[in-house]
């Protein structure tokens, strides 16, 4: 079959949506010599040998493929993001993987992106013939939001890639300010959905409740431009004392945070799969999780959860790890078992499952 | 290869052949930059200082949506004058400029690759129109593209589009 494969087409700016998009393809070339494999598109920043179709993507939120296959016919298109619209007179199967539904849950929040999620996604999952999800709960919500029939709807996880989160030999470089420090640390974009908000105020509960603790909570990325935060910290200045925002740390500097952190927290409210959650089980370390969507799929049995809507449920989580260090290593010692369950190599071969299924 | 594939393919090429990717150094001969960012402020800054370093004497004026002007201004005030802008984008950008002789244009854009928003073709068409400017297209990779016929560019696009258009019409029965 010939199969061609939509992503985001964006040159040199490898997104999260990028990197499920050539940790699959990377795999699939590998396991699937049957098949013929195209991209859609420009693939200057795809470091891969696979062919490509010349295209113009058009700024409209759905944009039509059939000029495309009529000029360049395909078995099956596979988009792993974009919504595109393709007459049923053409003989060809239409799949589109779903990684969240978080602008048509969080609609206040991310308003800008609900028409998108609520119009041209939704068309788009009703027409295709089949819908990936990265997790059974983003596959609940689609069937739940979208009304699509469950059998239509295939789970496939997301993995790593890279397959490891730091090169070999890599070798960590300390943060001088935190070197004499016993810290948590969280890596996390700053969506509301993120609830970095709940996490500095259950970090300053935990203080409140635990004076002579000297832990810290190291907040790496963007998060200092935050103003809520910034709010917090000068609404609790002793506590906060113990928030330190590091801003976007280089590779070493994360390889560093990660082996001297005591464990990593990730209390977002929602996750369509919880990346981060996997990369730190990927390098051992003990996880603190949000109880509520995706997350407790990635995080399995190594990682103590809690409610993000609660923030006492997180101050206590926080000093469950915090207090228990055989807690700490059970965890630690369960991590990389549960990293390993999640791969590309995985993901292609269900997903080559699924192609092979419109094999005629 | 069949007629669509013939035809489709060419006209990609026609599309392909208009713009060139290119670096700082197209920049060194610039006076006087016209620069309409959609948004980025850290790339916008990555992408400014390169045409200061390669050019200090560049004069870089910069068009901003007026609810982040100021902020803008604080950060790039150094390196060039910036103004606001309400709502989108169109051809009276070439009436507020109309005194303004600028040698290149640059749309500094979220898309990922090339000019195709009409406004801004229209926008690019207009300078071309009036002086002999270059325009250019930084997307989201920091890459940057010179378009070497504006005029052919916007015309394969839109033969491309209304091909499209007209396909989507004969596989749905409309015509």
């Amino acid at each position: 079959m010939n199969i061609g494969i939509l992503s985001q087409n964006k040159e040199k700016n490898i997104t999260g949506i990028n990197r499920v998009t050539q940790g699959t393809i990377s795999e699939l070339l590998k396991m699937d010599s049957g098949n013929k494999y195209y991209f859609l598109g420009n693939t200057d920043w795809l470091e891969m040998d696979i062919k490509y179709i010349p295209m113009i993507i058009n700024g409209g939120k759905q944009f039509s493929l059939n000029f495309t296959l009529m000029a360049h016919p395909l078995d099956i298109v596979h988009s792993h993001y974009r919504p595109f619209s393709l007459s049923e007179k053409l003989p060809c199967a239409r799949i589109l993987t779903i990684h969240d539904l978080i602008p048509l849950i969080y609609k206040d929040w991310y308003q800008s992106q609900y028409d998108y999620f609520n119009e041209a996604i939704r068309q788009c999952a009703e027409q295709a013939d089949t819908v990936i999800t990265v997790s059974e709960y983003t596959k609940k919500d689609v069937i739940h939001y979208y009304g699509l029939p469950e059998d239509k709807v295939k789970v496939v996880y997301n993995g790593l890639y890279p397959t490891t989160l730091f090169s070999d030999g890599m070798k960590g470089k300390s943060i001088k300010a935190l070197e004499k420090r016993r810290f948590l640390l969280s890596v996390s974009g700053v969506g509301p959905h993120k609830n970095q908000v709940g996490l500095a105020e259950a970090f300053v509960k935990y203080k409140t409740r635990h004076k002579d603790d000297e832990l810290v909570l190291v907040l790496t990325g963007p998060v200092r431009r935050y103003q809520v935060i910034r709010d917090i910290m000068e609404q609790y200045p002793t506590e906060a004392k113990n928030i330190v925002m590091t801003g976007f740390v280089s590779d070493e500097e994360l390889l560093w945070l990660y082996q001297k952190s005591l464990a990593f927290i990730y209390v977002s409210y929602y996750e369509g799969f919880g990346l981060p959650i996997l990369e730190a089980l990927s390098v051992g370390k003990a996880v603190i999780s949000s109880n509520t969507s995706s997350m407790p799929e990635v995080g399995g049995d190594a990682a103590v959860y809690c409610d993000p809507m609660d923030t006492d449920s997180i101050a206590y989580a926080i000093e469950r790890i915090a207090s228990d260090e055989k807690l700490r290593h059970e965890l630690e010692n369960k991590a990389y078992e549960q990293a390993k369950k999640f791969s590309y190599e995985r993901a292609a071969r269900e997903t080559m499952a699924i192609y092979m299924s419109y094999e005629t | 290869m069949n007629q669509f594939e013939h035809f489709y393919d060419w006209l990609n090429n026609v599309a392909g052949a208009c713009t060139e990717l290119i670096d700082y150094t197209s920049f060194i001969q610039k006076r006087n930059t016209f620069i309409i960012s959609v948004i980025e402020e850290a790339r916008l800054k990555t992408f400014l200082n390169g045409l200061v370093e390669i050019n200090p004497d560049i004069s870089i004026t910069i068009l901003v949506q007026d609810y982040v002007a100021d902020g803008f201004h604080k950060s790039f005030s150094a390196l060039g004058k910036v103004i606001g802008w309400k709502g989108r984008y169109t051809n009276q950008v070439l009436s507020m400029f109309k005194d303004e002789l600028f040698d290149a244009f640059v749309f500094f854009s979220d898309f990922p690759i090339n000019l195709r928003d009409q406004n801004f073709l229209e926008i690019a068409e207009g300078f071309n129109s009036r002086e002999a400017l270059d325009t250019y297209c930084c997307t989201i990779g920091n890459d940057i593209y010179r378009y070497n016929n504006i005029q052919m560019y916007r015309q394969a696009l839109k033969v491309y589009e209304d091909v499209s258009v007209l396909l989507d019409y004969y596989l749905q029965e409309k015509i």
